[in-house]
This record gives structure tokens, C-alpha cells and sequence, in this order.
């Protein structure tokens, strides 16, 4: 159960360009919005058409722009979940199962719906409308319809998005349940790294209609390497950057050069520090360790937010003369980009105080710094 | 008093509802398949019905139904004529008819989610079972809305019906005509009971329409 995609589309603002192969696993696409997602998935499902390229599902050519292949949707075998889940809303649950087996004999078509309503728990429901049910039950039913139609690869767009955030994690429970008794391939896009890196093996990161990224789930969120892939797995703090020796990389917008505990690899400029990851300098640590000023301190339900201002004494690169240009505002260096620390609640000494403008000293321990290329 | 005006008039918008209807459903399917554009100056066409003065569109159809036309010269040849028959006022009636009836149904077909008939198709489902089995039933209220309408509409069918089946009691004289016609022989009685008789009966074609379209707010 292989799917092999190499497509282009030329959209509003930007052409969509994407090639991957993927084959038994659950892939994720993650993007922001806008980004192609939906559009990929609808180019496979055969709703879009793609301007170039081929889809290949289990070695049947379902698109190929050259050879002239376009196979309607109802020939492609692919099972959709919609944002919205698009059920028939004029039909009852068991209806709209029953519509998708209209080939088969009566008797053996209600066998097949009763085995599927009975399997996504869906039996109470058989006669109600798609509107007289819960987001996640109306989930269901779109499920249980997919799954009736045979699909050889699953694509899922967006699925917990028109769910209320507390019903999320349960829906997302079940249909993980479903999701693995599928053996083929299945595509699961989303905006929300959580939900991706809880659910995929591997991901795919697009952005502006190009893959930025593909690779393991896990590897990717340990080091994402590119810029667009640092930014949508959630990291705070990320700033352009340029080597200056093996191992030092100086960030003008936090007003430091870095130590880096590997050589930094060509190509490298940006850097980025996830939040949780600034702590405070252990006495006598001097590796980057800096001074900085805490401008503004939320708590938040679980954990502490930290708003932090290099102090202008400790800068380091205002007179480095690669930035002759904006140096003379960055002097006093409350022009610099602040940096966010995360807290986890109970641990820190300061979790009561309401204390504002002190001054911490804190590390960016180099064995937590990304080093990140942006090459759009 | 003849009372042939009123099944005449029944008669012809009934039928006239039907064949509007069979043409609307197909003409708005179609049309929300077209291209942008292309829609756009169907749409103006398949409307002009609704706008043109009933004179214009009874010269029309005399135009393609007249005994010198080849449509009407070769209905004569199969034994058929058109002018001056009841046959006649359900034409005239349809076209006006038509373009109500079409565009309700256009709008309502345009307000299914393009997402449930994507669903359909990736579910395997043909597009003959789509229309019957997913777009129709989504749109019955606009199509119910739009025969109220294209009814209500040919049963006042007038200028055109008079000028291709002109005004020959107990065959093409529907009540819009009995009504010119009493009041231009000084009958204003008869012409008032017609009058009082077609405000009743519109109003309550028209009535389940407002109710109806309530319920679905």
C-alpha cells in the first residue's frame, strides 16, 4: 500500500510543489494555513487537478499529466475526512452508510453497515440526522462511511479542528483506535504540531506550497534544520544569525554570540532556543551565560512566561561592525528582540513574587541551540 | 356564468409548472457545472423572459410558432398547430414561468457545500446517484419554492398567451384574458368576480411559500 506523489499547481500566491513518497505508515502534513495542505490532499482525491506531475496509489497511475491520466475521484479509492466532515445531511446515520453500498445486495449491504455502525459505536444513532449529533459522533459516521467504501489510502484534513478543544483529546483517542487497524497509508494534515507528533511517524513541513521538511516525527522535533520547520513545531525563540569562528555564531537581534557545541554546518543562519530550555546559570558557568533583564512575567496555569531583555552591558556584538548601520539604536539594547523562558510551575523560586525588573543571570546551554537554514 | 376560464387556467399552469420544472432542474444542473463566465451570460439569457415586456416574447413565439416559420410549417406537416390553440398558452405560459423556477433552483443547488459532493465522490458514488439521491433531496425546498412560484407565475400569464393563443372562450380564454376581455365589453361585473377570484387563489399558492420558508430559518 504505496502512495507516490509528484505534483505542481500554480495557486493565488504561490505554486504548490511537493513530491514525496510514502508507503504503510501515517504521514504528516504540517503547515500553516494557506500553506497546500488541503490542496495536496484534494490533488490525490482527485477533487483538484494539478497543473504537472503523477499520483501513484498501490502502483495504479490515478494522475499523470504526460501521459494524459486523469481518473475521476469515484475511481481513485481514496477515503476523505473533511474539515466539516461533509456528511448527507438529508439522510440518517445508517443512510448515509447504505449510500456508499448501493452496489451490493440488500442483504449483505445492511450486514456490512450494522458491522460498521456496530464497530464505531455508532448503532444508537442509526436513525437520527448528521444534525441531532455531536461533533465527535458526526466524526464517526464520516469514519464509518470512509471505511465501508474500502479506501487503499486514508486522508484526513483537519479533523479535530471543528471540535471544542475538551471533546478534542477523546475524539483524537478513538480515532487513533481506527486509524490503527488501518494497514495502509494514511495522510493526516494539520496546523497543530501536537496532534502530529502524537499521532505520525514521520511529517512532512510545507510552507509556501514547497516542502521545507520531511522526516521521522521525533527526529524532526528534536532538530528541525529549517527555519519554516522550527517555527510551526512551536519554538519561541528563533533568530537570524552568522558564524563567526567553528563554533561561535553571532545573533545581532539578542545582542550575543553563541557557543555552539558542534561545528556549525554551511548554510547555517538562524538559531533558535526553545523556552524551556533557558535556564539560570549555575554559579561560576560562564558558557553562554548573560545578564538579562526580566521585563514582564505571566503566569499562566501551569507554568510561569518570562519576557527577557539582554541588559546593555552585557551585549557583546553592538560594535561587532557587521551591523554599522542600526549599531547606534542598538546601544542601549532595548531595541533587541526579547526572548521568552518558560518556567514549569513549582520548581522555581520565583513562582509567587510579582517582582518585575530584576535582573537574572541565565544560560543558553549549547547542547539546546538549533541551528537552523532558511533558504527562501 | 362560464366558469371554463378557471380549469383553463389550471389546466395550462399546471402543465406549464411541469415542463418549466423538468427544463429548470436540468438548466440549473447544467449551469452550475459551466465556467464562471460562460454561467453568467446563460444566466442573462435563460432570465430575459422574466424581464422582457409579454409582448416581446408572444411576437417571439409567433416568430418560431407562426404558420410561415419552418417550426410552424413543419408542425403543419405532422398535422399540428400551435397558434390560436390551447397548446399555446402552456408554451407561453412556460417561458414566463421558466426563469423563476430555474434561477430557485440554480441558488439552492449553489448552496450545497461543495465538500458533501466531493465526500460522495471519493466515496465511489456516480454522479447520477449524487444528483438523485444527495442534491435533490438538499434542495427540495428551493425546487417546491420554485414551482409555487413558476406556478403562480404562468397562472398570471397574459400578453404573451394573448398574442399567441389569443381570446377564444372555452378554449384558450384563461382568466387574465376573461378579465381584459369582460372589462373591454363593459362587464365590469364579470371582470371583478374573475379579479377577486385570482387574488384569492394566488394568495394561497403564495401562502405555504412564506410558511414553508419560515420553517426553514
Amino acid at each position: 500500500m504505496s502512495l507516490e506523489v509528484n505534483i505542481t499547481k500554480k495557486l493565488a500566491h504561490f505554486t504548490l510543489k511537493v513530491s514525496f513518497r510514502t508507503e504503510n505508515e501515517c504521514l504528516g502534513l504540517l503547515g500553516a494555513s494557506g500553506c497546500g495542505k488541503s490542496i495536496t490532499l484534494k490533488c490525490i482525491a482527485g477533487i483538484v487537478q494539478p497543473d504537472s506531475g503523477f499520483i501513484v496509489i498501490n502502483g495504479c497511475t490515478v494522475f499523470d499529466s504526460e501521459r494524459k491520466i486523469n481518473l475521476p475521484p469515484q475511481k481513485r479509492r481514496t477515503g476523505f475526512l473533511f474539515q466539516q466532515y461533509a456528511l448527507f445531511p438529508t439522510m440518517t446515520v445508517r443512510e448515509n452508510v447504505e449510500i456508499v453500498l448501493r452496489h451490493l445486495k440488500k442483504t449483505q449491504r445492511k450486514q456490512s453497515t450494522d458491522e460498521i455502525l456496530e464497530k464505531l459505536r455508532l448503532q444508537e444513532f442509526s436513525r437520527q440526522k448528521p444534525s441531532q449529533l455531536s461533533g465527535g459522533q458526526q466524526q464517526r459516521v464520516a469514519m464509518a462511511r470512509m471505511l465501508v467504501s474500502s479506501p487503499e489510502i486514508i486522508m484526513l484534513d483537519e479533523p479535530f479542528s471543528a471540535l471544542d478543544s475538551f471533546l478534542r483529546l477523546a475524539v483524537e483517542t478513538e480515532l487513533a483506535e481506527i486509524l490503527a487497524a488501518f494497514s495502509g497509508t494514511i495522510l493526516f494534515v494539520s496546523h497543530n504540531r501536537d496532534e502530529i507528533y502524537r499521532l505520525c511517524q514521520r511529517m512532512l513541513v510545507l510552507q509556501n506550497g514547497t516542502i521545507a521538511a520531511l522526516g521521522t516525527t521525533s527526529e524532526l522535533f528534536r532538530n528541525p534544520e529549517t527555519l519554516a520547520t522550527a517555527r510551526l513545531i512551536g519554538i519561541k525563540n528563533i533568530a537570524p544569525a552568522f558564524p563567526v569562528g567553528n563554533r561561535k555564531i553571532n545573533v545581532p537581534d539578542w545582542g550575543i554570540i553563541l557557543e555552539t557545541n558542534q561545528n556549525i554546518p554551511d548554510g547555517t543562519n538562524y538559531v533558535a532556543i526553545r523556552a524551556h530550555h533557558i535556564r539560570e546559570a549555575q554559579p561560576n558557568e560562564t558558557v553562554n551565560c548573560f545578564d538579562f533583564n526580566v521585563s514582564r512575567k505571566q503566569n499562566e496555569p501551569f507554568r510561569i512566561q518570562e519576557i527577557l531583555t539582554l541588559t546593555p552591558e552585557s551585549c557583546q556584538n553592538n560594535e561587532s561592525g557587521q551591523n554599522n548601520g542600526t549599531s547606534q539604536t542598538n546601544k542601549t539594547g532595548q531595541t533587541k528582540t526579547p526572548l521568552i523562558r518558560f518556567i514549569s510551575g513549582t520548581q522555581d523560586p520565583f513562582f509567587s513574587s510579582q517582582e518585575v525588573h530584576l535582573i537574572r543571570r541565565l544560560c543558553i546551554p549549547p547542547s539546546h541551540l538549533l541551528l537552523l537554514k532558511n533558504e527562501q | 356564468m362560464d366558469y371554463s376560464p378557471l380549469f383553463i387556467s389550471l389546466k395550462t399552469s399546471i402543465c406549464a409548472t411541469i415542463v418549466a420544472f423538468l427544463f429548470g432542474i436540468i438548466a440549473a444542473r447544467l449551469a452550475i457545472g459551466l465556467p464562471k463566465r460562460v454561467k453568467a451570460v446563460l444566466d442573462v439569457i435563460l432570465t430575459l423572459p422574466l424581464v422582457l415586456p409579454p409582448t416581446v416574447i408572444g411576437f417571439i413565439l409567433l416568430l418560431i410558432f407562426g404558420w410561415n416559420s419552418p417550426v410552424g410549417q413543419l408542425l403543419r406537416k405532422i398535422g399540428i398547430r400551435i397558434v390560436f390553440s390551447w397548446e399555446a398558452t402552456v408554451i407561453a405560459a412556460t417561458v414566463v414561468a421558466f426563469p423563476l423556477i430555474y434561477r430557485t433552483i440554480r441558488a439552492s443547488l449553489e448552496q450545497i457545500e461543495p465538500s458533501v459532493l466531493d465526500a460522495a465522490r471519493t466515496l465511489g458514488l456516480s454522479e447520477w446517484t449524487i444528483f438523485w439521491h444527495i442534491m435533490l433531496p438538499m434542495t427540495l425546498p428551493g425546487c417546491i419554492a420554485g414551482a409555487i412560484l413558476g406556478f403562480a407565475r404562468a397562472l398570471g400569464e397574459f400578453g404573451a398567451t394573448l398574442m399567441i393563443a389569443g381570446n377564444i372562450p372555452k378554449r384558450t380564454q384563461t382568466i387574465p384574458v376573461a378579465i381584459w376581455s369582460a372589462a373591454e365589453g363593459n362587464d365590469m361585473q364579470t371582470a371583478l368576480i374573475w379579479v377577486l377570484l385570482i387574488i384569492v387563489i394566488s394568495f394561497f399558492i403564495i401562502l405555504p411559500l412564506n410558511l414553508f420558508g419560515e420553517k426553514r430559518t
